[in-house]
């Protein structure tokens, strides 16, 4: 009996060294994928991935990474799908490459416009390790590999361009990291369209740097139609997609106070309702938005005291606002796409109205009415309340 | 098996909790009405309560006796033991199914290179190891399987919301295309899985301590997971949206993927993988346990413990042999199994049977006026 427990128990002993068994991967055979760039080879009619991977070697030693060295590899492969040229990649690849890191997905030009965005995202959701929720970008006039092989001197390329994104988005407002998930459900929906961030690739302008330095900088957002990209929000326009969508979390705007001077007020809230119903074929959009906000900077002598100067301020920011908002509409309406998920606000306020219109909802769409309501409140001027010199 | 074993109202209440929520967590819930899939099953808690009061009312005419008994006293010998085999088939089969259903998830999510059959293997061999150590054992467990299901599940729900995933704009608009795709999604199979599932229990009802405890608790139990299954429904359509709850395998999965907060709390798929293999522990268990207790009440068997070893290996090779591939075990879980297993063995035999049972006590009331 004693004899019969000892054997079952190293029997049960050997089932838990042996699990870790299946399945196993040691880290040094692993290399981790960073990024991921897709771009469309017209002549071949193939993919083009770009993987962007962080060094095994530099990663893994703190004092070994000499300076200069990112600790980033880059490889490229071709395939006629992504999971092909993945495949294909192993050829170059000393190591098991590891998906479930992947922190950013650049599409290419050529991809974003002639070829479409329909499919291309499938694998991100079928496969079990890759996630959906990677914020992808488009390498606006350049491809993916460009993009992904600039190498900045600090930090790892993918973690660069991350930065840029959750930065720009954070604090200027003018970008959104649009998720992969976000763009799928967007490109299925009739009523949405998605809009993507942009990045290209510039010449440096640091002078410490040597001349000729490449650099990424995020511009504008791409908008998306039928799964191609037809059109870009530039600067203050792309300010409309968040304020809409509810994302805005920081911006400024800069109001003139007489002649080149001007006042910094920080918008520190915002929140949007939209209303949409038809009248007569034709979509009437009324927007509300409340914002808050402060003033943090100004660069000229007004008595921001009083309340009409103050109320002034007010009205003129939000007059900035909702022109953000208009051009961003215009600019959509004369692609006819509604980036706005205006229609998706018809089909859940009006559900009826939406099945009459919903087969054609862009050239509707391009018909609408708009009316931007904006109410702005100051809520404060900071540590100061009159500007220096005092008078 | 022995007729010692009485099992109490928390641990009844816990059983029937955990085997609801079973497979219907894992595939989601009446896909076919999209954004309203959960007015169905709201609606199906009613469907699920009468049909359970028909299994109760079996159980108050026979209290002491399983299915597989009252059938053929109900019906006679014969048709009474086809019947009663029948309900051992049907037993058998779908925990089999639910085997295949978790041999996949984890086939799919986690385990890319393991078999079905090894999967399948150790699902079932702590199964049986927990069935020889009895029926008690297992509805204690089960109270223990409830709170580590509450440990977990209460976070998720928490980390779900603080990573602002819930919008709950797309739930609207609601009844967009009137309440018919809503009765299609609720009849049959919103009725006949979960809540129809039920049918298992006039198996393990006269294990309850009294009447009055399987009643109460009972429905309590169909409420409560009810409830929360629309519940989760609700949470499961806000995060991701109809359209890729229609497209995707486990919209559980794919809903907890998209957690993310801070960047260091995320993939905790891991997480609801753990609450998904109870769960189906728990079902695969309940349908085992009552096809053997249907074998050896319907062979009159002095120790129906032998018959474990044997049906779970059917189980397992079922489970495998099944169907070629996962879609085609998906379709025939959706459009055959409902409506020509489901129908039969849990609304139609069970409501036939108490007809003509109320008929014979009638019957024989009659008769017995007659003399006086």
């Amino acid at each position: 009996m004693k004899r019969k427990c000892l054997v079952i128990l190293v029997l049960f002993m050997f089932t838990h060294f042996l699990g870790g068994c299946s399945n196993y991967r040691e880290l040094r055979d692993a290399v981790f994928i960073a990024g991921l760039g897709i771009d469309w080879i017209k002549e071949k009619k193939r993919y083009e991935i770009t993987f962007q991977a962080f060094s095994p070697t530099s990663t893994a030693g703190t004092g070994s990474a000499g300076a200069g060295s990112t600790g980033s590899v880059l490889y490229t492969a071709e395939g006629r799908t992504i999971s092909e040229a993945a495949r294909q990649a192993s050829k170059k690849f000393s190591r098991m490459p590891d998906y479930s890191h992947v922190r950013i997905v650049v599409i290419g030009d050529d991809l974003a416009k002639a070829e479409s965005l329909n499919y291309i995202f499938d694998v991100f959701e079928r496969d079990a390790n890759i996630r959906a929720n990677i914020p992808a970008l488009i390498a606006r006039g350049t491809s993916a590999k460009e993009v992904l092989s600039v190498i900045p001197a600090t930090e790892h390329p993918v973690q660069s361009i991350n930065g840029k994104v959750r930065n720009s988005s954070k604090m200027l407002g003018e970008n959104e990291a649009t998720e992969i998930y976000q763009i799928i459900n967007q490109l299925t929906s009739t009523g949405t369209e998605p809009t993507i961030g942009g990045i290209s690739v510039i010449t440096s302008e640091n002078p410490t740097q040597p001349p000729g330095t490449k650099e990424t900088k995020l511009r504008g957002m791409g908008i998306i139609k039928e799964g191609k990209l037809v059109g870009w929000l530039d600067g203050t326009k792309s300010k409309s997609i968040l304020f809409l969508n509810n994302q805005m979390r920081q911006t400024n705007e800069s109001i003139n106070c007489g002649g080149h001077r001007y006042t910094s007020v920080r918008i520190t809230s915002s929140k949007s309702k939209i209303k949409v119903h038809m009248n007569t074929g034709k979509p009437e959009i009324t927007i509300h938005v409340d914002a808050l906000g402060i003033v943090d900077e100004m660069l000229c002598n007004r008595k921001i005291m009083e309340y009409d100067v103050l109320h002034e301020y007010e009205k003129k920011t939000a007059g900035n606002i909702a022109k953000h908002i208009q051009d961003g509409i215009n600019e959509a309406k004369k692609q006819k796409s509604d980036i706005f998920g205006f229609g998706d606000i018809l089909h859940r306020q009006h559900p009826e109205e939406w099945k009459k219109y919903e087969s054609r909802w862009h050239d509707v769409f391009a018909k609408s009415k708009v009316s931007i309501h904006v109410n702005f409140i100051l809520h404060g001027t900071s540590m100061r309340v009159e500007p220096y010199p005092y008078k | 098996m022995k007729s010692k074993i009485k099992i109490g109202g928390l641990q009844f209440f816990c059983l029937i909790f955990l085997f609801e929520l079973g497979s219907a967590v894992l595939f989601g819930m009446a896909k076919e009405a999209k954004q309203d899939a959960w007015i169905p099953i709201l609606l199906g808690i009613a469907g699920g309560c009468i049909l359970f009061s028909v299994y109760l009312g079996l159980h108050k005419r026979y209290p002491d006796l399983p299915l597989t008994s009252y059938s053929q006293q109900i019906l006679g010998k014969y048709l009474g033991w086809v019947i009663g085999f029948g309900y051992v088939v049907y037993f058998s089969y779908l925990a089999a199914r639910v085997l295949r259903d978790f041999e996949e998830l984890l086939v799919i999510s986690q385990y890319h290179n393991t078999s079905l059959l090894t999967l399948g293997l150790y699902m079932i061999a702590s199964i049986i190891y927990v069935m020889f150590k009895g029926f008690e054992v297992f509805s204690r467990l089960s109270q223990i399987c409830l709170f580590l299901f509450l440990f977990t599940a209460l976070p998720i729900l928490l980390l779900e919301v603080s990573a602002q995933l819930l919008q709950p704009e797309n739930l609207l608009p609601l009844l967009e295309n009137g309440w018919s795709p809503v009765i299609k999604a609720l009849f049959p199979s919103t009725i006949s899985v979960p809540f129809g599932e039920m049918v298992a229990f006039t198996m393990l009802l006269p294990l309850v301590k009294d009447y009055k405890t399987a009643k109460r608790f009972g429905y309590l139990g169909i409420i409560v997971s009810g409830l929360y299954l629309t519940f989760r429904t609700l949470m499961n359509i806000a995060a991701i949206g109809t359209d890729a709850r229609m497209r995707s395998t486990f919209p559980v999965l794919t809903e907890i993927g998209l957690v993310e907060i801070g960047d260091f709390i995320q993939r905790l798929d891991s997480l609801i993988l753990i609450i998904l293999v109870i769960l189906g522990f728990v079902k695969i268990f309940i349908f085992f346990y009552c096809a053997v207790l249907g074998l050896g009440d319907l062979f009159k068997l002095k120790k129906p413990d032998k018959m474990i070893y044997p049906l779970g290996i059917l189980i397992i090779f079922t489970s495998v042999f099944i169907a070629p591939n996962f879609n085609t075990h998906l379709e025939i879980g959706f459009k055959i199994v409902p409506i020509y297993l489901h129908l039969p063995f849990q609304m139609a035999i069970p409501i036939i049977l108490l007809l003509v049972a109320l008929i014979k006590s009638k019957i024989k009331k009659s008769r017995t006026k007659q003399p006086n």
